[in-house]
């Protein structure tokens, strides 16, 4: 058999090195963080090496709210595993269901039929990209309440607030949407003819918040004390361990699916994809900043886009309406990618012509970015950590599945 | 021409097209380390799917899927390769599941290949750290695998005691 050592390439990294005594006699120190920690997010348990106040290494344990989602999808109809992806990543739970409903679509329709309108199109991404906001939004408020700042949580969540309203009037949820379908989404928009109006004005203003934001915190001395040069990660690194999302960006590559791989209809709107060339927790946090205020570039064409009533079509596919969708028979396999707010989130579906899915894997962007954690913290003080594990932006439900 | 520029692959590749029209390179195990060097030299740099699954009658097989990081539409690029793994010998003996790990050239294939270790007891030659991802180390089975059968009881520890958590009911699976 081939592999590295016949080769002679060098081993790349060393994932757990074992612990060493320190030269004057003494060891490291093994210190339990976790599970139940308020800055993990969840139940993320970490086992730390330190040396005094700094990390030698860093082991993620995870699994504590593992739920055997993929075991649990082949064991029901194509469609009932939309509200277990809702599960997954609960802050962006639309993209987790605009992830699985293409993969689904790919194995009905192939590529001469249209499955989903366009007017469904643009409802998803009009879904979608609140949901963006919303993330991001929650993320930056608990991103600074990790680090001991109580204000900017109140600040996000006065947004997310209104956004979740918005979507709650959309499809009836705050949280667990469960508001796509194959072939389309659930509703169309609601019949109040002030809703979009009600968007569009908080669309306008959500700028000026981001510019908010940015006046409290981005100069704040002590912000940029801890931020700037905090949890570095090479652009090298990042490739390696499969980094997608605002950290791949914030390492300078303009790597978003939107752009380069386009699905749904984000071909047709305009968009700037924000990119810095400084990666560390400082960085991170100007791109997401900057992605709130291009989501609202991209709402406001999607909202002219739906007010203008010219799309065609109904917002669900007619084949699937109904009590068809629950017949949905699918065979085949296929991968669809979306860009997800904390990176790259893919559905692996393969079927065999039946009612239940043979296979679902989900790709979770939180689960691939955390495996770098340890090569961002090694060296750093234990409270660096702390801002490291929050620039990465994890969810545990999206990390366990 | 083979997709995988600058190496020489000893078996033949198999390619055909998945539902999105992107076309899987089905290739020898043995292959794979070369494979997943030459993808990377090509700059398919990012591991973007790991995802192993099993058909009840015939092999297991493990799905990669390796993109190009890029800043427009021109220069993106994905490359998807397929191995298959053996679960019995042609007398219908059970065999270990074996894959060679990609983790040298990938390190992002470390996590993704323990979870598919995890669900599926496929175990990956030269992986520096093959342990469970998700379930508890004691974990008997691989839930994933088609032939898994539910353990009858779940059994829990209280008080220093096993205590049954719950019976299999009818009709689960």
């Amino acid at each position: 058999m081939v592999d590295a050592a016949s080769l002679g390439i060098p081993k790349t990294f060393d994932q757990h090195p074992t612990l060493k005594p320190l030269g004057d006699g003494s060891h490291l120190m093994q210190l339990n963080m976790g599970p139940q920690h308020p800055s993990t997010h969840g139940v993320l348990r970490l086992k730390l090496q330190l040396d005094g106040e700094i990390v030698h290494d860093v082991e993620p344990v995870i699994g504590y709210l593992h739920r055997g989602s993929e075991k649990l999808a082949e064991g029901m109809n194509w469609v009932k595993f939309i509200p277990l992806t809702d599960r997954m990543d609960y802050l962006a739970a639309m993209h987790n269901n605009h992830g699985y409903v293409m993969a689904v679509e790919e194995l009905l329709g192939g590529a001469d039929e249209q499955v989903v309108s366009e007017r469904a199109e643009y409802l998803r991404v009009f879904a979608a990209e609140m949901s963006r906001i919303c993330n991001h939004l929650f993320w930056m408020g608990t991103f600074f309440l990790d680090m001991g700042a109580i204000t900017p949580v109140f600040y996000a969540l006065r947004e997310r607030e209104e956004i979740l309203t918005f979507l709650e009037e959309l499809c009836g949820a705050r949280l667990t949407f469960n508001y796509m379908r194959p072939g389309g989404v659930k509703f169309d928009l609601p019949e109040d003819a002030t809703y979009l109006n009600r968007v569009e004005a908080f669309i306008d203003r959500m700028p000026a918040q981001v510019g908010e934001y940015q006046k409290l915190l981005k100069k704040n001395d002590i912000i940029v004390g801890r931020l700037n040069g905090t949890g570095p990660l090479s652009r090298e690194q990042a490739l390696d361990y499969g980094i997608t999302g605002p950290m791949l960006r914030a390492t300078g590559i303009a790597h978003d699916l939107r752009r380069v791989a386009p699905y749904s209809v984000y071909g047709q709107l305009n968009f700037d994809i924000p990119v810095i060339n400084q990666s560390d927790c400082y960085g991170r946090l100007q791109i997401r900043w900057a992605e709130m205020v291009q989501s609202c570039k991209i709402l406001k064409q999607v909202i002219a886009k739906l007010r203008d009533g010219n799309l065609d079509g109904l917002c669900l596919n007619p084949n699937y309406a109904g009590g068809k969708i629950l017949r949905i028979k699918a065979g085949g396999e296929a991968y669809s990618r979306i860009e997800h707010p904390k990176g790259e989130y893919g559905v692996h579906v393969i079927g065999d012509g039946k009612l239940k899915p043979q296979r679902v894997h989900v790709k979770a962007p939180s689960f691939a970015n955390l495996q770098a954690l340890p090569v961002m913290t090694r060296g750093q003080k234990i409270a660096d950590l702390i801002a490291t594990l929050g620039s990465v932006d994890i969810v545990l439900g999206d990390v366990d599945r | 021409m083979s997709v995988f520029k600058g190496v020489t692959l000893q078996h033949d590749v198999d390619t055909e097209p998945t539902a999105d029209g992107v076309d899987v390179h089905t290739i020898h195990a043995d292959d794979l380390f070369l494979a997943a060097r030459s993808a990377k030299d090509q700059g398919y740099r990012i591991l973007s799917l790991l995802s192993a699954s099993d058909d009840a009658k015939g092999p297991m097989s493990v799905l990669y899927s390796f993109v190009k990081p890029a800043n427009t539409i021109a220069e993106f690029g994905e490359l998807r390769v397929r191995v298959h793994i053996a679960k019995e010998d042609e007398e219908g003996n059970a065999l270990a599941t074996h894959c060679p790990s990609i983790s040298d050239i990938f390190p992002a294939a470390i996590w993704h290949e323990r979870e598919m270790y995890d669900m599926y007891g496929i175990t990956f030659d030269g992986n520096p750290d093959m342990r469970r991802m998700f379930l508890p180390e004691d974990w008997k089975g691989f839930p994933m695998r088609k032939d898994d059968k539910t353990p009858e009881q779940f059994v829990a520890m209280q008080d220093g005691e096993d205590i049954v958590l719950s019976e299999q009911r009818e009709g689960s699976w």
